[in-house]
């Protein structure tokens, strides 16, 4: 050792004279191209793609998911034909080695039950929808059905998991933080990913995962944040009772003062990048609340979300509020709705989500259309999967269980076929029969509509280039308009 | 230095690293790994054109009268054409891959051929050996400082300067027991002149019990210690007596080697100790499904995965998952060779679907079983009817059931799963290990041979992924960058030889961690100064070549304990069950089916935060913020980022809010003007002297903030009643109140939130 370690009062004189010296000798060399040398001074890392690598559609996405497993035969896909077969057991030749869950599975009968709801044709494209849904009949002309959508997971948790991060186990990146990684954000006073999540207004349901807007092994900044509907919107974004915003300010400028003279004395960029990051985190204590505060929406537009916009936490209110993250340029806006798991009273608990969830819907891509936005705003809607076509339980309280092998997704805005219906099902809405699309196909295809080639957006983690969609993933090109 | 000296320490570096020339493992092996292996690569399945690359017999091979690489003739290896070619047929990487090749890559490929177009087993699958440490430079203190300075050297850079005590005392503290130092022992180390004043530090901190707490949060995230299921509604398990294990062990410095042996197989062990099976629970970490009308049978399988890549992540530095599906593309580990691991640990009687499970599945053991059954009798005898069932319910708390390993009479059959999946066995498989890295028993074999095959001082890998672990602890990142994956997709060491030495030299010490530790933080190269000055950043911007001392920013369980240490807050109690600390209002309610939340208190809330409860899918934010992984999946590394979201928790969370206050009336009860309060509090966080410049800075911010208060009586009070804790009666509110805001304002400083 080169005999630095003195006595402890002569080391601090030191250290003063040290700071001394390299406080003058980092402004000789300059602090600014000290800190530039590694582009430190911008508050996040570069995106992964300079620019979007095609010119994409949509500039943002709206994700509708719709957790729980929605029921396409009583939504999207009219089997009027099955009626002559109510109560038949299922064909084994329909079910062939399909794998059913643990609920049904010990079910001594497999008995068909046909949707009890009325299907009737809609706008100028003539879009078949049911009559759960009233206020969609004026945006079929918008809409793209994907009628033949398939997964791979039967529980909810490994489904829902595969859907967001391309993954059933835990650990890898959600779509949106992979849009934030893979875009950066453009709206500097907020995060590129947001999330928001509601509850059915009468009974509970599956439960939800942080992991669900992760970020994985992404770094954390790309993690999507969630606003509360209850207390402060973001976590810790509120100052506690006995700071205001002009004190909170002025704290701040003191702890930036004391960061730079830390860093005149350190060097190290890092400390800039902190500064920034604090700057970032006072001007979200504004633009968050400002996000949240619909008081000056006019009562129009309001009207088209439905009388549940006034609750806060409903999902009616989360899709205004995502209108207004589109607004201000949120790159990737994610709604989960919670209760559509209807294992059982199917005919008592599936009206009650749609009554929740479908003018709030319908209201919002029409809010958007009205205002130019929807040809640069991708809606997705959807679950983890879709339900059988035999009975759980059957009888009065009959429900129906998990089903991967085929159900309904649909997309609507930037980008994709309008008044369309891709796909098709089978005579008992349990195989697909014509152009089939995995999740990862989906998943592809939104990245490529936010102008990302899905095999490109790369990162490297235990030695591996890791991708949303794995190793697979398919272009839905027909469904592009 | 001289001129002189640097020019012989770089002809020296040259000769030893033998750098010129084309080295396969550090410049060509990655290329072909990343731009070659997905289809000529191990994996059978997947391969193109029947070509393999990774193996000369492969790459030399004539196939249709072609040769793929023809050793020193360019010209006539069909790599170099297809590589260079200008047709898109034609072109490899395939153009519709993505994978195109840089110029440079393409350089070092014809180089590589042309040089012979040798091959050498991956670096980290030979077992390492321990070279001639360098005899160079008269700078540092251990080995370790001589093979850094001739990097160093090599790229024409000087070591930085010592540290000062008060910075390293602060660097050694955190890094060895997770806690910053006391006032009073940053004081007693500035006074001590003599020599060995640090190493007498370093020694206290080694022997402190707080060293197996700090040492036991990194272990748990590779173990994915949590204390709840974490699938559906996630209710709580009992696993934490584990926790206390792992504790304990660290403190004894139990050799790395009976480490290993006890949490994989100590149940295997002649005549187990209670101690020795309760280490097992480290394989029933794991999630476990309780989600209605789960199938039984994938589950299970899934935990027995989980076993497998855990064991592959912690000990290999594998991502052995990879395999599951198909042969490992990178790594020599076949889908069978997987599924011969998961045959090791597919033997207990457990289910994978427990309907609503709280506390602990089978197989599992009481807790101190002899301390618990006579306190039952006890309990039985003195209580009755309700209160009996209360006193019951307690001691079970206390003495609970842990989750363990256990073997079947007769193993399960295991089978090569098709795809990795549950419902498609293959052929069936026997438990054996791969005999790719170093020799490995044949026959029979158990966990315990897995575990004694890992830690026989032959085996490769271990030794490596260990120290490299342990480096990157202290000093941010492991001398190999990809800490978590040592296979061939790995990094090219910063310093290979002083890799291995290391990891030879620990073997020899008996796999003793707290002396390898020590070697650490005794060296020069940890203890330099973390100035960076133009030059280093322009040479060496990500400190590869350690030419400054490490800095980085503190893991969240040490943002938090520092918050509680410096306010005085912090309880500190050594083990036990987890605590539920402050959360935000409402966070399980929004995500369902988790009930009601109700917090501990009074002293359980100030406790380490390794005691903090962990429900695996609603985990603390506070915490996930700060990178702490949430426990759901083994995670051998965290990332360090630097978010909004940071600072909006050391802003206004009720642990900061309510430290900031604490720390505040301890200012007080200092003593002298405000000015001297402050000074001390400064000190005290951040064990140095402020500036004046700095001093300037908080008093007149402490004075505005007096002034404002002073005019809003009823601020000051609302900003000291965050917490549960109360304050010393008397205090001047008004005065406490801006002192909080100053606390405020230190607990936020980049310097508190970085070591």
């Amino acid at each position: 050792m080169t005999g630095m370690e003195h006595h402890g009062v002569t080391r601090l004189q030191d250290a003063l004279n040290r700071r001394a010296f390299l406080k003058a000798s980092a402004h000789g060399f300059g602090a600014v191209a000290l800190a530039s040398l590694l582009g430190a001074e911008q508050a996040s890392a570069r995106p992964f793609f300079a620019q979007p690598q095609h010119r994409g559609r949509a500039k943002r996405v709206i994700y509708l998911f719709q957790s729980g497993g929605p029921s396409q035969m009583d939504l999207f896909d009219p089997k009027p034909q099955l009626e002559k077969e109510r109560g038949k057991e299922l064909p084994p030749s329909v079910r062939g080695r399909q794998r059913i869950t643990g609920m049904t599975s010990k079910q001594n009968s497999l008995p068909i039950l046909p949707s009890p709801y009325k299907f009737a044709r809609h706008g100028q494209c003539g879009m078949e929808l049911s009559e759960l849904l009233p206020h969609w009949s004026a945006i079929a002309d918008d809409l793209c059905l994907i009628r033949s959508m398939h997964t791979e997971a039967i529980n909810h948790d490994p489904a829902i998991t595969f859907f967001q991060t391309g993954s059933q186990l835990a650990g890898r990146p959600s779509i949106g933080s992979w849009v934030s990684y893979g875009l950066g954000t453009v709206n500097s006073n907020l995060p590129a990913y947001l999330v928001l999540t509601s509850r059915p207004s009468v009974g509970s349901d599956q439960p939800l995962y942080s992991r669900l807007w992760g970020s994985g092994f992404l770094p954390t900044e790309h993690s999507g944040v969630k606003l509360r509907n209850t207390g402060d919107l973001v976590y810790f974004l509120d100052n506690p009772a006995g700071i205001d915003r002009a004190m909170r300010r002025d704290i701040l400028d003191d702890v930036a003062k004391l960061n730079r003279q830390q860093h005149a004395v350190v060097g190290d960029p890092e400390i800039t990048s902190r500064i920034a990051q604090y700057e970032m985190a006072f001007r979200m204590q504004a633009s968050v609340p400002e996000l949240g505060d619909i008081s000056g929406e006019p009562e129009s537009v309001l009207k088209l979300y439905g009388p549940n916009v006034t609750k806060p936490g409903s999902y009616a209110r989360n899709c205004l509020i995502a209108r207004r993250m589109a607004e201000r340029d949120v790159r990737f806006i994610q709604l989960f709705h919670m209760g559509w798991d209807q294992h059982a009273k199917l005919t008592e608990a599936l009206p009650v989500v749609c009554r929740d969830t479908e003018q709030p819907t319908a209201g919002l891509i029409h809010d958007l259309k009205q205002r130019g936005m929807l040809d640069d705003t991708l809606v997705v809607w959807g679950g983890e999967f879709g339900r059988t076509i035999y009975a759980q339980d059957p009888g009065d309280k009959a429900g129906r269980d998990h089903h991967p092998r085929c159900f309904t997704q649909v997309l609507a805005g930037a980008g994709v076929k309008a008044g369309h219906v891709h796909g098709a099902t089978d005579d008992y809405c349990y195989n697909i029969t014509t152009d089939p699309v995995h999740v990862h196909d989906l998943n592809a295809t939104i990245l490529h509509l936010m102008g990302m080639d899905h095999r490109k957006l790369t990162y490297k983690f235990q030695g591996r280039d890791y991708r949303l969609t794995d190793v697979h993933g398919e272009l839905v090109r027909s469904i592009l308009a | 230095m001289r001129q002189g000296s640097l020019l012989t320490l770089f002809l020296l570096y040259s000769c030893f690293a033998a750098w010129a020339g084309v080295s396969f493992n550090r410049d060509v092996l990655p290329i072909l790994a990343s731009k070659c292996f997905d289809c000529h690569g191990p994996d059978a399945a997947n391969r193109k054109a029947k070509l393999r690359l990774d193996e000369p017999e492969g790459a030399y091979a004539e196939r249709d009268g072609v040769q793929a690489v023809v050793p020193g003739k360019l010209e006539e290896s069909a790599l170099i054409a297809r590589i260079l070619s200008k047709d898109e047929d034609e072109i490899m990487p395939p153009v519709e891959e993505g994978k195109a090749l840089t110029e440079q890559e393409k350089e070092t490929l014809k180089r590589w051929v042309g040089e012979g177009a040798n091959y050498e087993k991956h670096w980290a699958f030979v077992t390492p050996e321990k070279r001639a440490v360098p005899e160079a430079g008269g700078w540092g203190m251990n080995e370790i400082d001589r093979f850094v300075h001739v990097a160093m050297a090599a790229a024409g850079l000087l070591p930085q300067s010592s540290a000062i005590k008060e910075k390293i005392i602060r660097r050694v503290s955190f890094d060895l027991t997770g806690l910053p130092p006391a006032f009073a022992e940053v004081e007693g180390f500035l006074h001590d002149g003599a020599e060995s004043a640090y190493e007498k530090v370093v020694d206290r901190l080694l022997e402190s019990p707080r060293f197996g707490e700090r040492w036991a949060v990194w272990w748990l995230d590779g173990a994915h210690f949590g204390d709840s299921h974490g699938y559906d509604n996630d209710l709580e398990n009992s696993q934490w007596p584990w926790r206390n294990w792992v504790i304990d062990a660290f403190n004894a410095n139990m050799p790395f080697n009976e480490f290993t042996i006890e949490q994989l197989a100590g149940d295997l062990l002649p005549n187990p100790t209670e101690d020795q099976i309760l280490a097992t629970a480290f394989n029933r970490n794991h999630r476990i499904q309780t989600e209605g009308g789960a199938i039984d049978e994938e589950w299970r399988t899934e935990y027995v995965m989980d076993r497998v890549e855990t064991m592959g992540s912690v000990w290999m530095g594998l991502t052995l998952g990879c395999a599951r599906c198909h042969d490992h593309k990178y790594d020599p580990v076949s889908q069978k060779e997987f599924f011969q691991f998961f045959a090791l640990f597919n033997n207990l009687e457990e289910k994978g679907f427990v309907d609503n499970l709280s506390g602990a599945a089978e197989p599992r053991i009481r807790y101190r079983a002899a301390e618990f059954e006579p306190r039952a009798r006890e309990v039985e005898g003195q209580f009755k009817g309700k209160e009996l069932e209360k006193e019951k319910k307690k001691l079970e708390q206390q003495y609970p059931f842990v989750m363990i390993m256990r073997e079947m009479g007769s193993p399960r059959e295991a089978f090569v799963l098709q795809r990795g999946q549950y419902d498609s066995p293959g052929e069936e498989v026997k438990a054996a290990l791969p005999q790719a890295f170093s020799p490995a028993p044949e026959g029979n074999v158990t966990r315990l041979d897995l575990a004694r095959w890992l830690v026989d001082g032959r085996h490769p890998l271990t030794a490596r992924v260990l120290v490299n672990r342990l480096w990157e602890q202290l000093f941010g990142q492991g001398l190999v960058k990809s800490s978590e994956n040592l296979g061939t997709q790995a990094d090219w060491p910063s310093h290979p030889e002083l890799l291995d030495w290391l990891a030879v030299d620990f073997v020899e010490s008996g796999w003793d961690m707290k002396r390898l530790l020590k070697k650490l933080v005794m060296s020069a190269t940890y203890r330099q100064s973390q100035v960076v000055d133009a030059g280093r950043l322009s040479k060496d911007a990500e400190n590869r070549l350690l030419s400054r001392g490490p800095r980085g920013r503190l893991a969240a369980e040490m943002v938090r304990d520092q918050a509680l240490f410096v306010s005085g807050l912090f309880v500190e109690k050594l083990g036990g069950p987890s605590w539920w600390v402050y959360q935000p209002k409402g966070l399980w309610e929004e995500v369902d089916k988790r009930g009601t939340f109700v917090q501990d208190n009074a002293e359980k809330l100030y406790r380490r935060s390794l005691y903090s409860r962990i429900r695996k899918t609603v985990a603390p934010p506070s915490m996930l913020l700060f990178d702490m992984p949430s426990r759901e999946m083994c995670m051998v590394k965290r990332t360090q980022t630097n978010t909004p979201l940071q600072a909006l928790a050391l802003m206004n969370e009720v642990t900061y809010v309510e430290a900031a206050k604490k720390f505040a009336e301890r200012m007080m009860m200092e003593g002298g003007s405000a000015k001297e309060r402050i000074a001390w509090g400064f000190r005290s966080a951040t064990a140095r002297e402020a500036t004046p410049e700095e001093l300037a800075v908080l008093v007149a911010g402490f004075e505005r903030r007096l002034t404002r208060y002073r005019e809003d009586p009823k601020g000051a009070e609302q900003l000291l009643s965050h917490g549960d804790s109360k304050l010393a009666e008397g205090a001047d509110k008004v005065e406490l109140a801006a002192l909080t805001t100053v606390a405020n304002v230190i607990l936020n400083l980049d310097e508190l939130i970085n070591k």
